[in-house]
């Protein structure tokens, strides 16, 4: 009995099939596509999996501080970071934080605190294109946004662009009302 | 005896004459106390800049194995020691490793020499303790290694020691041994001139040499091999006068700095500090016993010594050394024997240069160009601290020289007169810091730095930039776009017609846009950028960091005909690994004063330059490169589950083989090919990415774990036909897009399940 109804299953499904065939013979042949170089003499190919890797279930960034997000060695060179600018060493504060970033390159919270310390030093622009880049690795956590973007918003005053300036201050305050 | 009247008048010239030679000599004598005490000063304080390596960071989660510290530790001159008698020493078991690293001053500051214990655990670190704390440590930095020194062009080099530095043994060794009555004398020493020439006298020949330090000092500061009488006059007068103007101790200082104690090609070894590096790879107060006594044994022939070239001469006249100490009880007669027995303990084979990774180094000296003076380089003692990561730096030139002996194997074509070469480069993600530099396959030789001056066509490695500038116009393009590989003829303004070829010269047909850039197909490639437009292209090579703005603007550049070097690709593709953000490269992150004075720093400078959307797509079409185009093979060296992305590059008749590619946290570029420009022979995967693939193991570089930028989407596709999919198909892949600019047209299975597909699942 079930043969029968897949007989019929099939039958149906040719007969609905769109005209437009999946095996276009123009098209790549399925799976296996790998025109690996003929002379490749090491590690020999192997059969591929038909799927391309899934972009699903990547890391959500919704820690709230940097001490949720961050590792004992990068939440040191933070605490040094702080210090260091406490006693008004601009230069050792960033310097602490790009050896964090040698450890974490994509740890945003780091980054801010980057954009932060260059703010401090007057560095509007850097400032800037650094708080941006802690949001961009965000993937607009909130948390870390809504500090990038009133760093932004410093920055481009100190730059004198004041309707910049009030656009990432409004972005700021969307996203801290948001939290 | 008859008195003979001298004339008045004669007596008075006579008179006159003698003051005259005594002024003459006064002035000589002006003219020769100058010159020894700007020579005495230039000892004490010329002195060629150091270059350090980026120190090793421990931290808990650090990917590292035992063996991984105790290659490092060895590389720093670590010695192995279960006691752990001092700094620079360590132990290792199977899960721990116990060091006591090195007092050293860093940019933000000294750090003191401590005692730590590294558990492992996995194949990483899983705590850090200091005996005696009970907090475990969150980071530690060990010293950073010297790589080398800009030392001026008369090759003078060395590391200045200061003599409390100095272990008391070797000073009394080399005191007994050279100068018993140093504290004593006054420059010269009459008795051992005596007792030197009573010897001689017996020998028949110059067996024994009467010279103080003083006087050895002297004639180092005018190293010359002349014997004559008027030199040895100088030298005896330069010695008295430097007796009266500096103390013994002043005098021995300069004297440890300058003696000439060996030669690396056209590089004077000068000094105990640079010696100890140079012969132990230590430094000097780590010194062992039977170790300094080969360094006061070549005091008296570096290069008749040379304990590299003629070891069981040097070791003859160490022992003869340690047996004259032992004899004035300098040493206690078991520690004599203990010494006399082992070997020398010299590192490096015969003729290896010291002055490390010299690539690396030369790089260095061109980011310094024109910031500092040359003579405050070679002179002022400044301190470097450069991006350089041994590990990386080691990895990268083990694999360019065990690949292109493999490669050698494979192919060599009868005819190639030129050797196959490769050049490399390893930078950070984020931060433009490069880690490793190769010029050539040989790592230890300054010749040719290819990373840096070949600039060769780059091919394939250029259709990113295309493809990028086609998506970056998201209302025309996104990955699914279908793209035509058909054969395309394109007239230049010079009347040519510009006829491209597919590397397998078949047409492919309809295909999706990032499957074009996964196969590199050509025909696709020229018809998209004819599309887009040449200078659309050449904005994005600009905006990517192309040297010297953008690059113009013609159809062949699609295909790569632009000329770079590794270290320039490099450049461009971190661009890329960064999502968007340019920052020029740097080898250098400090620079010190000599006392230790922060000079200049060199800070991240990140500029937004690539829009983020689009170069996600970019980025995730590169990563179908690896994962199911020409760098497949990539899966042989890194588990699949590491993403990485990246591009192969082959020029005309196989001439370049290139492969440039990154993960979250390293960007490689690798370039192979032969120095007269004939074929090498290999495609970028088979030869580039033979180097690339395992170098990136090596390094364990992260897999990417892309972080979707705010106005890109992701839906299902068909991997089949790369056309958009819905439930109804059984395999999808989510593909990102721009939001508001999805992929349109439909795979057939978004219908409902092929019937294909199903009969397939059934048999």
């Amino acid at each position: 009995m079930p043969h029968i109804f897949a007989l019929l299953w099939i039958l149906l499904l040719t007969a609905c099939a769109a005209p437009k065939q999946i095996m276009d013979p123009q098209l790549e042949p399925v799976a296996p596509v790998m025109p690996l170089p003929s002379e490749t003499f090491e590690g020999k190919p192997q059969p591929r999996p038909a799927s391309l890797p899934s972009y699903r279930g990547q890391a959500e960034t919704r820690a709230r501080t940097a001490e949720s997000y961050s590792g004992p060695a990068v939440l040191s060179l933070l605490k040094q970071s702080r210090t260091a600018l406490s006693k008004g060493r601009n230069d050792q504060a960033s310097a602490a934080l790009e050896r964090a970033l040698r450890i974490e390159p994509k740890n945003p919270f780091v980054w801010q605190a980057l954009a932060s310390v260059h703010l401090d030093g007057k560095r509007a622009e850097q400032a800037e294109a650094t708080a941006e880049k802690a949001i961009s690795l965000s993937q607009n956590n909130p948390h870390v946004a809504a500090g990038s973007w009133a760093l932004i918003a410093q920055a481009r005053t100190m730059l004198g662009d004041v309707a910049g300036a009030e656009a990432a201050q409004q972005k700021a305050d969307e996203l801290k009302d948001a939290q | 005896m008859i008195r003979r009247k001298i004339p008045r008048r004669w007596r008075n010239a006579g008179v006159a004459l003698a003051s005259l030679g005594l002024i003459v000599f006064s002035i000589y004598l002006i003219a020769l106390d100058r010159d020894i005490r700007s020579r005495f000063a230039g000892a004490r304080w010329t002195l060629p800049a150091q270059v350090y390596a980026s120190p090793l960071e421990l931290y808990p989660g650090l990917e590292y194995r035992p063996e991984d510290l105790r290659r490092e530790l060895q590389v720093l001159g670590y010695r192995e020691d279960r006691v752990l008698s001092g700094p620079g020493t360590f132990s290792i078991g199977k899960t721990q490793v116990d060091l006591v690293s090195r007092a050293f001053t860093f940019w933000d500051g000294p750090q003191a020499a401590m005692r730590f214990s590294i558990r492992f655990s996995g194949g990483a670190v899983a705590d850090i303790r200091t005996p005696g704390q009970s907090a475990t440590q969150a980071l530690v930095r060990l010293d950073p290694l010297l790589i080398g020194s800009i030392y001026p062009r008369e090759g003078e080099d060395r590391v200045l020691v200061k003599l409390e530095t100095v272990p008391p043994q070797l000073i009394s060794g080399l005191l007994h041994v050279e100068d018993q009555n140093f504290e004593d004398h006054h420059g010269i020493d009459v008795f051992a001139i005596f007792r030197a020439a009573f010897a001689n006298l017996l020998a028949g020949r110059v067996v024994q040499g009467g010279s103080t330090i003083t006087q050895q000092l002297v004639k180092n500061f005018f190293l010359s091999s002349e014997r004559s009488l008027r030199r040895k006059l100088n030298e005896v007068l330069m010695a008295l006068l430097l007796e009266a103007h500096y103390d013994k101790s002043e005098i021995l200082e300069a004297y440890l700095n300058e003696v000439y104690l060996g030669q690396d090609g056209e590089r004077a070894v000068h000094g105990f500090g640079l010696a100890s590096q140079f012969y132990f790879n230590k430094p000097l107060p780590e010194l062992r016993i039977h170790e300094f006594a080969l360094l006061v044994a070549l005091v008296k022939g570096p290069s008749y010594y040379n304990p590299r070239r003629h070891a069981e001469r040097a070791k003859a006249r160490r022992n003869l050394v340690l047996n004259m100490l032992g004899e004035a009880d300098l040493i206690k007669p078991d520690e004599l024997k203990r010494a006399l027995a082992l070997p020398l303990g010299v590192t490096g084979a015969a003729g290896k240069t010291a002055g490390r990774y010299p690539a690396f180094v030369d790089l260095v000296r061109r980011q310094l160009k024109g910031q500092y003076p040359e003579s405050a380089l070679t002179g002022e003692g400044l301190r470097i601290f450069t991006t350089l990561e041994p590990r990386a730096q080691e990895a990268l030139e083990n694999r360019i020289r065990s690949t292109l002996e493999t490669l050698d194997k494979v192919r060599k074509p009868k005819d190639a007169k030129a050797p196959l070469e490769a050049a490399g480069v390893v930078t950070t993600t984020e931060g433009g810091q490069v880690l490793a530099l190769a010029g050539g396959r040989e790592a230890n030789f300054a010749g040719f730095n290819r990373a840096i001056d070949s600039r060769r066509p780059i091919g394939s490695l250029a259709k990113p930039f295309v493809y990028l500038a086609a998506l970056m116009q998201p209302q025309r393009y996104n990955l699914g776009s279908i793209l035509e590989d058909e054969a395309i003829e394109v007239p230049q303004s010079t009347g040519e017609i510009w006829e491209p070829h597919n590397y397998d010269d078949m047409a492919h047909g309809p295909i999706p846009l990032y499957r074009a850039l996964a196969q590199s197909y050509n025909y696709a490639t020229v018809r998209l950028g004819m599309d887009v437009g040449a200078p659309a292209v050449s904005k994005v090579f600009a905006a990517a960091g192309f040297p010297g703005g953008p690059p113009p603007a013609y159809h062949s550049m699609f295909l790569g005909s632009l000329h770079l070097a590794p270290l320039e690709v490099a450049q461009l593709y971190s661009t890329l690994a960064s999502n968007g953000y340019y920052t020029p490269l740097l080898a250098i992150r400090e620079v010190l004063a000599k006392e230790g004075q922060p000079l200049t720093r060199y800070e991240f400078n990140v500029r937004r330059t690539l829009p983020e959307g689009p170069l996600h797509l970019l980025n995730w079409a590169l990563e179908q490169v690896v994962q199911t185009g020409t760098a497949a093979g990539t899966a042989a060296y890194v588990p699949r589950s590491t993403r990485l992305a990246g591009k192969t590059g082959t020029t005309d008749e196989l001439r370049d083989s290139w492969f440039a590619g990154f993960g979250a946290d390293r960007v490689a570029v690798i370039w192979v090919g032969r120095d007269d420009n004939t074929p090498a022979g290999f495609t970028g995967a088979s030869g580039a990415l033979q180097i690339w693939a395992p170098l990136m193991a090596d390094l364990r570089a992260r897999g990417l774990e892309p972080r979707l930028p705010a106005d890109v989407e992701e839906i299902e596709i068909d991997p089949v036909t790369g056309l958009r999919a819905d439930s109804g198909c059984a395999e999808t892949v989510l593909i990102p897009y721009i939001k508001g600019f999805p992929l349109e047209d439909y795979a057939a299975c978004a219908h409902g399940r092929s019937p294909l597909r199903w009969l397939q699942d059934q048999f």
